[in-house]
């Protein structure tokens, strides 16, 4: 049995729905809650899908982009040229929240990378990793990364790249051997059965040298059990570049109960030169990506049995945004403030939030209604992860010590 | 004692504990120990500096003068192997083992990821083989910055303008001949593809980049709050406020004028030619850039030869290189103590600079050995796969090609190595894949090993690791496999040994093969955790 076995008939999925409303139903506990984050990696102009700067005047946006406000307080920027865009908006609107002025505070990937996925510049894990941490006893592959940066610091044990040369699958069957220069003998599965459980007790029997090395044992007797785990699901891991199939296979894992955070990057924003119509290309493939994403989550179940969409929350988010002005390239450069799009349930969906100033800053926000305020608070990379880890059911203050979470970005 | 919960998940039908039952490590396992033992240091020393596990005589001499630790510790310093570990440490900080080179080689006509494969793992290379080399040659540190002269091998020198010899192969020093500034690292190719740098922004990257490896101060590591009345939309006023707004200028003062020494690595778009020649003629383009004259922090420089003789003059590189070394070897992120590091100082310049000096001296040091408080060490990729072909002769490879070098053609991120890119911290934490990648390499490399015994000792040959072609005494080859092996003295681990023994009666029950229990049983070991953690 493959992947396509796991994917439940959309009319099962269906009947659930009609079951439970969506209007009627409630956030998922925040244990429960499962995340999607979705990367566009190098930085997106966020004038041709988040924020109108129209009003601006001295922000470059290409013609045939304009402000939507047909849906409710959500409004985002439509263009015929981009259809993409609001095909996703006119049907996931009430379950989105734009975040605009989201400060990435460096216009060097890098450290944008950093600030976007841990709040700072220092060795910290992830978003992902922090909340898979929370709860990484239920599941085999915590937090699945299936491409794009990530950081485990000193998670690494509940942080999994599975790699999109589709290698992983080889390891599992052990196939992989076969594809080497020697293929030596193989030991049958009852062997590696036997094998693996010997090593988990050879962990309890190690006598530990301090407290890093009892962690380390621990860990090594989880990741045994996991990899024996992996034996015996039948989830394909052949996943490759294409963004579609990394998406379904992050579904598959937060549907089969395998992760609770799964991650996947959109590449080659970086346009430094050409920036309209490659932003435009990128934001097609993005936004028909999140489409088929929320299908995805609608027409698979999460272990609990309702449908994964309504215990998933997805981020999509860029580790900068991108100047305002055009270069002697047609491109755009780095520019330290960004945004966000947040799908899913716990959120206070169906508006948009934050915003730019005259210089193309990110304005602060009230902190209990996320409405501009002058007088209020940054909507600083930190802050943002701190309202994700809140909504996980994680503190934020044992983890982020200096950022709070925002409460007005949820529900 | 610390209490941490072992969580089984049920996945083993014969499991010693039902599914979901959560055995505490309090109740399982033995007490836990504070210090590391003479033995486990010289495990420790071992594969920090020749990346294999201590022989079996070394085991004995250690039991028999824990004195004589110090003068073996030494000595593997002097190891051949030593130049590939330099290498691998390095390869942490330096981040050049990347697959970023992959358009480069397509641009000089390469095609299959045969080809590709070696070519981008050659040129990630380049820098690292500088430092081995240095290292190795016991010249003095500062010649990373000041050499004039580069590595090569047969891959890099069908992109780079170098004088490697044709039709020659391996590793060799060379020379650069398009008339670039010779600075050891600072001139190789390698470093400028790795690291990038837009036309706009006038090589800042490239300049934290020498900031953060020669110098350890990364300017990206600095909490950054922007001055929100300054308008980045215009130009002009940015490049004034990098001059004078006190919030921009703390770090353009001097990443700018640093930058200003790389223009000659400027590269306009990504052909071949365009990417590997140096571009004497954009040496000045910094006066349209930065607008910021050639310097190292305040210190006019001439030329990049300048820039790296500046570099080595400046007594940031000397403490650099301690707390590199420090970091590397006891995996701390910096020395915190700064009379600790005047000590390894104080080494590194009586030994003449030489990097085997401030090793030596960091593996003499308490931290390293594990009597201030012992940190636990993963072996990284590498020192598991150079364990392993030590013990048995395999290597995991594709038409010769170490699949735990790539990620392209191989499994580098899945057995735990770093890219460079995506992934720049090695694990400190066995992971699920990490696992499967050991135990296919572990049961390829039994295997191979136990064929390669049975050929030999029916040649008269030298086994590796199995003394018999069919052991009677069971009890005998297993203890030898855990002293190889796992560097256990027999008498101090009855225990394990006696599992092993038990777990090879169970194997011999499911098999029915000699051949069958004695692989298994060796992959076991080559996954056990005192395999791993050292």
């Amino acid at each position: 049995m493959r992947r396509r076995d796991f994917l439940l008939s959309s009319s099962a999925v269906a009947t659930a729905g009609l079951l439970h409303p969506r209007s009627a139903r409630a956030a998922p506990a925040e244990a429960d809650t499962k995340f999607l984050f979705v990367l566009a990696n190098g930085g997106w102009d966020i004038v041709q899908a988040f924020y109108d700067a129209a009003p601006h005047g001295n922000v470059h946006t290409p013609a045939g982009f304009s402000l939507d406000d047909s849906h409710g307080d959500l409004t985002y920027v439509r263009s015929d040229a981009l259809p993409q865009v609001s095909t996703f908006f006119d049907a996931h609107w009430q379950q989105s929240l734009i975040v605009n002025g989201l400060w990435t505070n460096s216009v060097a990937h890098e450290s944008c990378m950093k600030y976007l996925l841990t709040g700072g510049t220092a060795k910290k894990p992830d978003w992902g990793a922090i909340i898979a941490s929370s709860t990484a006893d239920r599941y085999t592959l915590p937090h699945v990364v299936v491409s794009g940066s990530s950081f485990a610091a000193q998670l690494g044990g509940v942080q999994t790249r599975v790699g999109t040369s589709g290698k992983l699958d080889g390891l599992i069957t052990g196939d992989f051997i076969n594809e080497t220069d020697s293929q030596p003998g193989r030991h049958g599965a009852d062997i590696e059965a036997v094998l693996n459980r010997h090593l988990v007790q050879r962990a309890e029997g190690v006598e530990a040298r301090g407290e890093a090395h009892i962690d380390q044992l621990a860990r090594y007797a989880k990741a045994m059990a996991e990899s024996d785990a992996l034996k015996h699901q039948s989830l394909s891991f052949s996943t490759t570049r294409d963004p579609t199939e990394q998406a379904n296979f992050a579904m598959d894992a937060l549907s089969v109960g395998l992760s609770r955070c799964a991650s996947i990057a959109h590449m080659d924003w970086d346009t430094h030169q050409d920036n309209d119509d490659r932003q435009s290309l990128r934001f097609g493939e993005l936004f028909s990506l999140l489409t088929h994403i929320m299908d995805g989550l609608s027409s698979r179940l999460a272990p609990s049995g309702v449908a994964l969409s309504e215990e998933t929350v997805v981020v999509v988010f860029s580790e900068m945004g991108r100047t305002p002005s055009i270069n002697a390239d047609l491109g755009k450069d780095h520019w330290p403030v960004t945004s966000a799009l947040v799908v899913g349930p716990g959120f206070s969906t169906g508006r948009t939030v934050g915003g730019f100033d005259e210089l193309f800053y990110g304005q602060p926000i009230d902190p209990d209604t996320a409405e501009v305020d002058a007088a209020g608070v940054d909507i600083s990379a930190g802050a943002f992860g701190a309202t994700l880890l809140q909504r996980a059911g994680v503190d934020p203050g044992e983890w982020l010590p200096g950022f709070k979470a925002i409460p007005g970005l949820l529900s | 004692m610390v209490k941490q919960a072992f969580l089984l998940l049920g996945c083993f039908g014969c499991g010693s504990a039902k599914e979901g039952e959560v055995l505490s490590i309090e109740d399982t396992q033995s007490p836990s120990v504070e210090h590391l033992s003479v033995t486990a240091q010289l495990v420790r020393a071992s594969i920090d500096t020749r990346g294999v596990r201590p022989s079996v005589s070394e085991l004995k001499i250690i039991a028999a003068d824990p004195n004589a630790l110090g003068a073996m510790v030494d000595a593997f310093v002097d190891d051949p192997r030593w130049a590939a570990q330099v290498r691998d440490m390095y390869g942490y900080t330096y981040l050049t083992r990347t697959e970023g080179y992959f358009t480069l080689g397509q641009a000089v006509g390469l095609d299959s990821a045969q080809e590709l494969g070696p070519f981008t793992s050659a040129m990630g290379e380049e820098a690292l083989r500088i430092l081995s080399t240095v290292a190795d040659e016991d010249l003095p540190w500062t010649t990373i910055v000041t050499a004039d002269w580069t590595m090569a091998n047969e891959q890099t020198a069908m992109a780079l303008p170098v004088d490697y010899p044709v039709g020659e192969t391996g590793w060799k020093r060379a020379h650069y001949t398009d008339g670039r500034p010779t600075a050891g690292v600072l001139s190789g190719t390698n470093m400028w593809i790795r690291f990038t740098s837009t036309v706009s922004n006038f090589n800042r990257g490239r300049a934290n980049a020498i900031s953060r490896l020669l110098l350890c101060n990364d300017y990206l590591e600095r909490e950054i709050e922007l001055d929100r009345s300054l308008n980045l939309i215009d130009a002009e006023a940015t490049a004034e406020a990098i001059k004078s707004n006190p919030g921009c200028n703390a770090c353009h003062s001097s990443l700018d004028p640093l930058g200003s020494n790389l223009f000659g690595f400027m590269h306009m778009h990504d052909g071949a030619i365009e990417l590997t020649t140096y571009h004497g003629e954009r040496e000045n383009w910094w006066k349209y850039g930065t607008q910021a004259a050639p310097a190292l922090f305040g210190t006019p420089t001439q030329g990049l030869s300048g820039l790296g003789t500046a570099i080595a003059a400046d007594p940031r590189f000397r403490s650099c290189a301690v707390e590199q070394v420090f970091s590397g070897l006891v995996e701390a992120p910096s020395i915190e103590d700064t009379d600790r590091l005047l000590t390894h100082l104080a080494d590194f310049e009586a030994g003449g600079l030489t990097l085997r000096a401030l090793v030596r001296s960091v593996l003499r040091s308490a931290a390293y050995r594990g009597e201030t408080g012992v940190m636990s060490k993963m072996v990284r990729s590498e020192q598991y796969a150079s364990q392993i072909e030590d013990l048995t002769g395999y290597r995991m490879t594709y038409v010769d090609y170490d699949l735990l070098q790539s990620d392209l053609i191989g499994i580098r991120l899945l057995a735990g190595g770093v890219d460079g890119v995506n992934v720049t911290q090695a694990p400190i934490n066995l992971n699920a894949t990490m696992a499967l990648a050991h135990e296919r390499i572990a049961e390829a490399a039994a295997w191979t090993v136990l064929a390669a015994d049975r050929a030999a000792l029916l040649d008269g040959g030298t086994p590796r690791l199995f003394t018999h072609l069919n052991p009677t005494d069971v009890r005998a080859q297993i203890e030898y496999l855990h002293q190889r092996v796992l560097s256990h003295e027999p008498a101090e681990h009855i225990a394990a040994i006696d599992d092993s023994e038990a777990l090879f009666s169970e194997l011999m029950a499911i098999s029915d093969d000699p051949e069958a229990a004695w692989s298994a049983l060796l992959s076991a070991l080559f996954r056990d955790p005192d395999f791993l953690f050292y």
